[in-house]
C-alpha cells in the first residue's frame, strides 16, 4: 500500500490551492476596476479579427503587447512572487513577450496575416471570445469564487490562450517566435493546476490545441487583409 | 443540622486547604508534552514541533497571516516551541515573523532555519532570514538539502564560535542522499540532523538514527505523515483494536507516536494550516510512548493495510 516516498511534482509546489486561489481574489481586489479596461481591450481585439484590416491587426497586437507588459508587472511581480520565488524570474519572459508583440504591431506586414477559411477564422475568434468571457466563468462553474475569477489582461491564463489564438491568424517567424512564451506558461500553468487538483487543469491545453489546429490545420492560405497600404 | 456561623466558617477553611490538592490532581491527570534532551545545547525540546513547508506560504494576505497566527499561537500555547523553516518556502519565514511579533516575540520559541543557496557564502541570506523571522539570533541553522554543504556548515561554525548561533544542523528530505549525509553525520561536527521518517518510510532506523545516536546528534523529523499522503491512505481504514494501547486517538496520533517514540528521535516537525490540527499534534506528544514491541505492531498493521 505505502510505496516509497519518491519526489512528485506536488513536492515541488511551495504553495496550496488554498492560497494560489486567494492569491488571484488579491490580485483582482488590488487592481478593480481595470478589469473593465481589459475587457474592452479584449472586445477591441475581436473587432480588429472580424473585420481585419492591417491597422487593425496591428492595434490587436499592441495591445496584446499591453495586456502581457501589464500581467508581468502587476501579477508576476508584484503578486505571484509572494508565493512563488520563481515568479520572479519568469517575470522578464513574460515582459519580454510583451516587447516582442510590440514589435510585431510595428512591423507587421499583410504577407504576415493569412485566413485560411472562414472556419478557422471563426475558430480563433471564438478562442479569443472564451478567452475573455468563458474562462472568468469558469471560476463559477467549478466551484470557486468569483473574486478568483481570471481575465485577460489581469490573469496571465486567458492573456495567454487569447495571444494564442490570435497568433494562430499570423505567420512568419515572429508569430512562431511569438508562441513560445504562450505555450511554455499553459504547459507551466497545467502542471500547476493539476498538481493543485483543479478540475479543470486541462482548459488552458485545450485552448492552445485549439489555436494550434486554428493555425496549422491547413498550409495553403489566401491573404484577404483589404488594405491598398500593404500591396 | 442546624447551621451556625462556626460551622460554616470551618467548613469554609477546609475547602480552601483542598482546593490546591484539587488543582494538582486535575494537573496530574493532564499529560504534559514530552521532552528530548539536545546534548549539545544541554537543552530539553518538546518532541512535538512545527513545520512550515507549504502552509505558512500565505504571501501578503492579512486573512490567511492572523489564521497562520493563530495556528502558532495555539502551538505555543500547547507547549510547543520548535518551529522550522527555510528560504525556500516562499513566503513562510515573513509569516513567523508576522506571528511571533503578533504574539509579543515569546521568549519560548526555538527557532530552527535554514541555509539554502548555491553561494558559497550564505551569510546574507542567513541575515535575511533572521530579519523576516524578527529574531537576533537562531536556536538552530541548518544546510538545507544538503546544498553547498562545505560552504555553509564552515559558515554556521563560524556563527556558532562567534555565539550568533545556538547550533548547526543539516537537512535531507524523501530518503535521499543518504550515504552522503552518513559520511558527514560521521567526519563533521554537527548538533542535529533533519531527515524523513515515518511509519512507511523508515530506512533511517537502518544506519542514520543508530549513527545519530552514537554521535550524539539531535534527530528532527519531517514528512511524519508525508505531507498528508498517509493521513489521506489512512482515514478511511479502521484503527486497530488495541489503539488505547498506543494512547493515540486518531491516525494523526497514531502515525505520530510512532515517529517520536524512537529513541533516538528528538523532535517531529508536522506542518498544519488548522488549530484543530496543532493540537491534536500536541497531544500526540504527551502521554504514553510505545515502546519497540508496541511500535513493531503499529508499522506491521499500517502495513497490511
Amino acid at each position: 500500500m505505502l510505496d516509497r516516498a519518491d519526489y512528485t511534482l506536488s513536492d515541488f509546489l511551495l504553495f496550496s490551492a488554498r492560497v494560489y486561489y486567494r492569491t488571484l481574489e488579491l490580485h483582482n481586489a488590488a487592481l478593480w476596476p481595470l478589469h473593465v479596461l481589459a475587457l474592452v481591450a479584449g472586445a477591441c481585439i475581436v473587432l480588429c479579427l472580424l473585420r481585419p484590416t492591417l491597422l487593425g491587426m496591428r492595434f490587436s497586437y499592441a495591445l496584446l503587447a499591453v495586456a502581457w507588459l501589464f500581467v508581468a508587472w502587476t501579477f508576476f511581480l508584484d503578486r505571484y512572487a509572494t508565493i512563488n520565488w520563481a515568479a520572479a524570474y519568469l517575470a522578464p519572459a513574460i515582459g519580454a513577450q510583451g516587447l516582442l508583440l510590440g514589435i510585431m504591431a510595428i512591423k507587421l506586414k499583410a504577407t504576415n496575416l493569412t485566413y485560411s477559411g472562414n472556419a478557422r477564422r471563426t475558430l480563433a475568434i471564438g478562442l479569443v471570445v472564451f478567452s475573455l468571457i468563458g474562462y472568468p466563468l469558469l471560476a463559477f462553474a467549478f466551484g470557486r469564487p468569483w473574486h478568483a475569477a481570471e481575465l485577460f489582461g489581469i490573469a496571465p491564463d486567458p492573456t495567454a490562450t487569447a495571444t494564442l489564438a490570435v497568433l494562430a491568424l499570423g505567420r512568419g517567424i515572429l508569430a512562431v517566435l511569438a508562441a513560445i512564451v504562450p505555450v511554455v506558461w499553459i504547459i507551466i500553468t497545467s502542471l500547476t493546476l493539476h498538481t493543485l487538483g483543479a478540475v479543470d487543469f486541462f482548459v488552458p491545453a485545450l485552448l492552445a490545441l485549439a489555436s494550434a489546429v486554428a493555425a496549422y490545420a491547413q498550409s495553403r492560405a489566401r491573404n484577404i487583409i483589404s488594405d491598398p497600404a500593404s500591396r | 443540622m442546624k447551621i451556625d456561623r462556626r460551622r460554616m466558617l470551618k467548613t469554609a477553611l477546609a475547602t480552601a486547604a483542598l482546593a490546591p490538592l484539587a488543582t494538582l490532581r486535575t494537573q496530574a491527570s493532564t499529560p504534559r508534552l514530552a521532552t528530548r534532551k539536545v546534548a549539545s545545547i544541554n537543552e530539553h525540546i518538546p518532541v512535538i514541533g512545527l513545520g512550515s513547508w507549504i502552509t505558512f506560504n500565505v504571501g501578503s494576505d492579512p486573512r490567511l497571516l492572523n489564521e497562520s497566527a493563530a495556528v502558532i499561537a495555539a502551538f505555543l500555547a500547547g507547549g510547543g516551541r520548535v518551529i522550522d523553516s527555510s528560504p525556500m518556502y516562499g513566503s513562510s519565514q515573513a509569516t513567523i515573523g508576522y506571528a511571533l511579533r503578533k504574539l509579543g516575540n515569546p521568549p519560548a520559541v526555538f527557532s530552527a532555519d535554514k541555509v539554502w543557496t548555491s553561494q558559497s557564502d550564505g551569510s546574507s541570506q542567513i541575515a535575511q532570514s533572521q530579519d523576516r523571522w524578527g529574531v537576533r539570533r537562531f536556536d538552530l541553522l541548518q544546510v538545507h538539502n544538503l546544498l553547498n554543504w562545505r560552504e555553509h556548515l564552515d559558515t554556521l561554525r563560524g556563527m556558532k564560535a562567534a555565539g550568533q548561533l545556538r547550533s548547526i544542523g543539516i537537512t535531507t528530505s524523501h530518503g535521499s542522499r543518504h550515504r552522503l549525509l552518513e559520511e558527514i553525520m560521521a567526519r563533521e561536527p554537527i548538533d542535529f540532523i533533519q531527515v524523513t521518517y515515518n511509519i512507511a518510510d523508515r530506512e533511517v532506523e537502518q544506519r542514520i538514527l543508530p549513527l545519530a545516536r552514537e554521535k550524539g546528534i539531535s534527530v528532527i523529523v519531517n514528512r511524519p505523515f508525508r505531507r498528508g499522503a498517509l493521513i489521506k491512505e489512512l482515514e478511511s481504514k479502521p484503527l486497530p483494536n488495541w489503539v488505547s494501547e498506543t494512547g493515540a486517538t486518531s491516525w494523526a496520533q497514531f502515525l505520530l507516536k510512532f515517529v517520536i517514540s524512537h529513541p533516538v528521535v528528538t523532535c517531529a516537525i508536522p506542518a498544519t494550516t488548522r488549530v484543530d490540527h496543532v493540537k491534536e499534534n500536541l497531544a500526540a506528544g504527551a502521554g504514553f510512548l510505545p515502546e519497540e514491541s508496541l511500535r513493531t505492531r503499529m508499522a506491521e498493521y499500517v502495513r497490511r493495510l
